[in-house]
């Protein structure tokens, strides 16, 4: 469990372009959940996520995991926690494919049979042939190095895993690819899964509770259909709600009995109980 | 994200409205030029230290935080103590005090005083100059002084449009050498290693990404010029003007008589 204490952090502090990025936030983070971040660009999501595994230290307030404060200055990272930061096609540097995955593991100091079988299960992860292994990375398309930046967090197998806006600038197919996968990792590892993200497809379709954030505050947080309720407030501050929500919230508008749903998935069932309901009559 | 590097202002324009802001970009070009040259020039420690406080002064008249200044000024701070120790023990002369084998004398105590206010001037003027002067302003004065280049058939605007483009891109590649710092440390590379030769080696995985990075910036950048008819020759016409005014006459003046007056108390108290 992750918690935020009274955290707040100012960049460039008592210089005049002063930037409170972060603004007295209290948040908890439960094992084995999966939290949504959304909020316009600027609202201080990246410096929300940063703190995490102590990349970044609060101004004030303190950050907990399972009881024990990781914002101590000094303190190093806490690599239970792996993020994959915005745009991380930045950070490739290595000649293969293969020794760029394996960054993380080997700086863990893992023997080479454990690296090689975390690579390949990485590779696995994203959907990576194994044919581009012995090839240069900067060789590949920007989707290709944005999953292989992906997969080198991936290889380290943190608890926590956090996802700085992962899908933007990525093709349809190759966004809900990578999310489906880490859907189903979470599912399967119990692994705590934070996602920031812009797409409220992809928030209603994967993510059990949102985080909203706007001018450095957290000025909403519940579950999905919580949130999606007040599509209002949400405009308000820049954010849309699904486009399928939309389509029911006109029909309820229209004088139909439907519920509100956010997902192609719950709106197919909301659907033919409706078309049931209507032939019925 | 390295401390450091999070919130240097090295190169950063800071905008407050102040008097120092408004005048002429050659001007203050010019006043950092001639007092590189003075303060090089200085023998003695009163002249260093009288510029150090006139340098304060301006940047209370700019309205600019000291905290913003020391974070400049503390880059020269390990270069600085290096040299004081070797100094302070090597120069030769009339003995203050002894340290077991060791002669601290006069002439190096002064010497190396001397050197760190040299330094401490040098990166504060240069450093007010950025802190006041816009970039655009700065190209301006560049282009102003980069006139004569003409005669050899050279473009006064091409040269200054690199200069700024160099001045600009500063900042931003420090905020990108953050990021990539942040990424790497998020996959465990040893910054915080004891090991000097693993603190080291973990750099590499920086220096690659921040070459890559920049240099498709400078193609972006170059293309996104060509596109827009960018040709840097001399047949071009001038949005903002320069002229020299009244303010910019009172500060001629002022800067005038700092600097021979600071000559004059240098030479006056010839190795005080
Ligand atoms: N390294 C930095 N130095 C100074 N200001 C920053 C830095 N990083 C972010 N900021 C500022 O903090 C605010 C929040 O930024 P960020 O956390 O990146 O927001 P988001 O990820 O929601 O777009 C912004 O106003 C941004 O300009
Ligand atoms: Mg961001």
């Amino acid at each position: 469990m992750i918690v935020y204490e009274n955290v707040t952090h100012i960049y460039n502090r008592g210089l005049p372009n002063q930037q409170i990025a972060l603004d007295d936030v209290n948040l908890r983070f439960e094992d084995g959940e999966f939290v949504g971040i959304i909020g316009r660009t600027g609202s201080g999501k990246s410096t929300l996520v940063q703190h995490m595994n102590g990349l970044l230290k609060p101004t004030t307030g303190r950050i907990l995991m399972d009881g024990k404060d990781v914002s101590i200055k000094g303190l190093g990272i806490n690599f239970n926690v792996g993020i994959v930061l915005q745009n991380p096609e930045d950070q490739i540097f290595e000649q293969t494919v293969f020794k760029e995955i394996a960054f993380g593991p080997q700086n863990m100091k893992l023997d080479s049979g454990e690296i090689k079988r975390r690579v390949a299960m990485a590779m696995d992860f994203v959907g990576l042939p194994k044919d581009i292994l012995e090839t240069s990375p900067f060789d590949l398309s920007g989707g290709q190095k944005r999953r292989i930046a992906i997969a080198s967090v991936i290889a380290m197998q943190p608890r926590v895993l956090v996802l700085d806006e992962p899908t933007s600038g990525l093709d349809s197919a190759g966004k809900k690819n990578i999310l489906q996968r880490i859907y189903e990792h979470h599912k399967k590892e119990k692994t705590t899964v934070v996602l920031v993200s812009h797409n409220m497809e992809e928030v209603a379709q994967y993510v059990e509770r949102v985080v909203v954030l706007e001018k450095a505050k957290v000025t909403m947080e519940g579950k999905v259909d919580e949130i999606f309720e007040k599509p209002n407030e949400l405009r308000k501050i820049g954010l849309d709600i699904p486009r399928i929500s939309v389509a029911f919230l006109k029909l309820k508008e229209l004088g139909y009995d439907v519920k509100n749903v956010h997902t192609l998935k719950q709106a197919k069932t909301e659907f033919f109980r409706l078309k049931k309901t209507l032939q019925e009559r | 994200m390295n401390p450091i590097l999070q919130e240097v202002t090295l190169g950063n324009f800071l905008q407050t409205n102040s008097v120092v802001h408004k005048i002429d970009p050659r001007l203050k070009l010019g006043s950092v030029f001639v007092y590189t040259i003075l303060i090089c020039m200085f023998r003695g420690i009163y002249a260093l230290l009288l510029t150090f406080v006139a340098l304060l002064a301006v940047y209370k008249g700019a309205k600019i935080p000291l905290k913003a200044l020391w974070k400049n000024l503390k880059v020269i701070v390990p270069i600085i103590t290096i040299a004081a120790m070797v100094n302070i023990f090597l120069i030769p002369g009339s003995v203050v005090f002894e340290i077991w084998f060791l002669k601290v004398t006069k002439e190096g105590l002064i010497f190396t005083l001397m050197m760190f206010f040299r330094a401490s001037c040098l990166v504060s003027g240069t450093a007010l100059l950025t802190f006041t002067t816009s970039p655009g302003s700065l190209v301006d004065a560049l282009e102003y002084f980069a006139r004569p280049v003409r005669m050899f058939g050279g473009s006064p605007n091409e040269i200054a449009m690199a200069i700024s483009i160099a001045i600009r891109f500063v900042p931003t590649l420090f905020t990108e050498l953050g990021k990539i710092i942040a990424a790497q440390k998020s996959r465990v590379a040893p910054f915080d290693s004891p090991k000097l030769r693993e603190r080291l080696r973990a750099y590499l995985p920086v220096i690659v990404p921040l070459f890559h990075i920049t240099s498709k910036r400078a193609e972006d950048l170059a293309c996104a010029m060509e596109s827009r008819c960018y040709a840097g020759n001399n047949k071009r016409t001038k949005f903002r003007i320069l002229r020299f005014g009244t303010l910019d006459f009172v500060a001629l003046v002022l800067m005038l008589v700092c600097a021979v007056g600071t000559f004059w108390v240098d030479r006056w108290r010839l190795y005080s």
